[in-house]
């Protein structure tokens, strides 16, 4: 390639970095802890992941759910005609939201959120009012698309990023093509500091490449499909998949208010799925208007994750109609809900029922890519801000480039220790503060987050924003293991012995953190 | 070492030029593009490929301007690439 076109690309590819850099340094490092999505909460909440095997409907309990909304129908719920969602919260017990019922002559038909909780003698259950607790698993997850910027607005951002990321991949690959190979092998730990974050930057991003460019794609994928949706314009009519399922009809018990006493819709309904798709585990399931002709059902679950790459299923089914309005057969994927499912797996490093260990595993190292690139990000401003700092450069000119680079850093770097305190923060709120939890939390993080960048921008000293970054974010970090250990008695070594892994595992992700990061600190030097 | 001035883009306008192509120009022939694949190939397996690909070549197309000389001259071709794919699309 010439010399004006390797400038061009080298230009196009700073000035894209650059713009991208603090949206992207947050998505991947809100997303790298979106990872244990499942472990925080069970962190958080004290659980036990278990993946039951499934004896009925959803592998919790004996009870069929048809029975406990009966139940709850008897005891002054009022369930026909309503609106629900249902999950499976634990082991033990499942989590259930009824929407506000449209009968405004209803008895207790405002939305409701019950936990539903299978008794130790395992043929009753007990019914429980709740307040979904507010996690930072949650926090974490809607972070690294920004919905706190106001929802949507924040998941075009996100999607934005992801393009131009993409972007600044494709041109950091056509600079770099040429010494690709060997800059690979350049390690100069001894050198100046600008070599150093040079040889990190283009080492690192090449060991991360495949990895960077699946998420700069997929991202765009899930927050950019807007942009698709002018094809849908041109299609005149949509074609639905092959049915492959057959659905046992229970409409003719399924016309009488009297419901209570007789009907059956959902358990016969997951029994009929139960018989074509081997396996199958009901993870949540959504009805309209329960009891009614006009009913509908959506449920979804997984199937055999041991055996196959595509295991999530989904199945929407009208009653009113006695047809399948949308279906994802793991077994007989179509084309279509295959690209999805692929870009989904990939995305949340979810590769089916590989085993407990390989599953952490995968995760970690995804954890520890999503943190490499945080780390190539960080060291393209620092690349950007050395080259910059120069005798001859103007001084106002100067000025501003410095301003940017301290505020970039106290942004990015911040987060890790904020992020250590909030998990902290997050064990130490009161079981009566359930409610205030979300408002508590998204202060701390939030809050503390604002105030500790503006600390570190006015005190302007990148070495000492790195520096003080790390030892908080690992002292912080170190504590979380012992909080936790503290406060629920889930020592490390005792979730190991009860195989809890979730926890496990959570905990020891932070030990390993904070120790690196405290290891660094003292191995920092001080060079200009 | 930052990219060398020298090499770079002096006038404002032809930035604007390069980067409108890319952005507008190139998104509006991504889209066409797969929007042709419509008229031969299964419709939502074109949708649903396109959910990926559009952002690749697009990102190709994003490229593109900034080989040229002249950024009106790519936008020109933009257009007229626009055009025949729309002429493939709808006659």
């Amino acid at each position: 390639m010439d010399k004006l076109n390797f400038n061009r690309f080298f230009r196009l590819h700073t000035v894209t970095g650059i713009v991208i850099s603090v949206a992207l340094y947050i998505i991947f490092f809100a997303g790298a802890f979106t990872l244990f999505r499942t472990e925080i909460k069970a962190w958080e909440n004290e659980e036990t992941i278990a993946e039951t095997t499934a004896t009925n409907e959803f592998g919790v309990m004996d009870i069929n759910l048809d029975l406990i909304l009966r139940k709850l129908d008897s005891t002054g719920y009022s369930v026909y005609e309503r609106d629900f969602y249902i999950r499976k919260e634990n082991a033990t017990s499942l989590y259930a939201l009824f929407f506000e019922s449209k009968d405004s002559l209803a008895i207790n038909g405002g939305a409701k959120e019950l936990l539903i909780t299978q008794d130790f003698n395992k043929s009753t259950f007990s019914i429980k009012e709740i307040h979904e607790k507010y996690n930072l698993d949650r926090l974490f997850y809607l972070l690294h698309f920004f919905f706190q910027l106001g929802g949507l607005p924040g998941y075009y951002l996100a999607g934005f990023v992801s393009f131009f990321f993409l972007f600044a991949i494709v041109t950091g690959v056509i600079v770099h093509w040429k010494k690709m190979v060997s800059n690979f092998y350049v390690f100069r730990p001894f050198a100046k500091l600008k070599t150093i974050w040079t040889d990190a930057h283009t080492v690192l991003g090449m060991i991360g490449l495949p990895f960077q460019f699946m998420y700069a794609l997929t991202g765009a994928m899930f927050c950019l499909g807007l942009l698709i949706k002018p094809l849908g314009n041109m299609l005149p009519e949509s074609i639905t998949d092959k049915n492959t399922i057959e659905i046992i009809n229970n409409k003719v018990r399924y016309t009488n208010p009297e419901f209570t006493n007789s009907v059956q819709l959902i358990h016969p309904f997951l029994d009929s799925l139960k018989t074509s798709w081997k396996d199958f585990q009901t993870k949540s399931i959504r009805v309209a208007r329960y009891g009614n002709q006009n009913s509908s059902i959506t449920v979804s679950g997984v199937v055999d994750k041991e055996k196959q790459f595509y295991y999530n299923a989904q199945i929407s089914y009208d009653f009113a109609t006695d047809k399948i309005t949308s279906i994802a057969d793991p077994n007989n994927l179509s084309y279509t809900k295959s690209v999805y499912e692929v870009a989904g797996n990939l995305h949340h490093a979810e590769f089916g029922n590989v085993g407990v260990w390989t599953h952490y595993f995968l995760k970690i190292i995804y954890f520890i890519l999503s943190l490499i690139t945080c780390f190539v990000i960080i060291t393209g401003v620092l690349i950007w801000l050395t080259a910059r700092d120069k005798k001859n450069a103007q001084e106002k000119q100067r000025r501003f480039n410095e301003q940017v680079g301290v505020i970039y850093l106290a942004i990015s770097l911040t987060l890790f220790p904020i992020t250590a305190l909030a998990f902290t923060v997050s064990k130490l709120i009161p079981e009566n503060f359930n409610l205030e939890r979300k408002l508590i939390l998204n202060w701390v993080f939030f809050g503390g987050w604002l105030l500790s960048a503006l600390f570190f921008w006015f005190k302007k000293d990148n070495y000492f924003t790195n520096k003080y970054t790390l030892l908080l974010g690992g002292v912080l970090g170190l504590c979380i293991p012992l909080v936790n250990g503290f406060l629920s008695g889930n020592w490390i070594w005792r979730t190991f012995l009860n195989e809890n892994y979730g926890i496990f595992v959570f905990d020891v992700l932070w030990l390993g953190i904070g120790t690196l990061s405290v290891f660094a600190v003292f191995r920092l030097r001080k060079k200009n | 070492m930052p990219a060398n001035p020298k090499y770079l883009e002096k006038s404002n306008w032809q930035r604007f030029a390069k980067i409108t192509a890319g952005i507008l120009g190139g998104y509006a022939i991504s889209l066409l593009a797969h929007a042709c694949f419509l008229r031969w190939f299964d419709k939502e397996a074109v949708m649903e490929t396109a959910t990926f690909t559009l952002f690749i070549v697009w990102t190709t197309l994003l490229l593109l301007p900034f080989f040229f000389k002249n950024g009106w001259t790519c936008w020109l071709l933009y257009l007229g690439v626009s055009l025949l794919l729309l002429s493939v699309l709808y006659l």
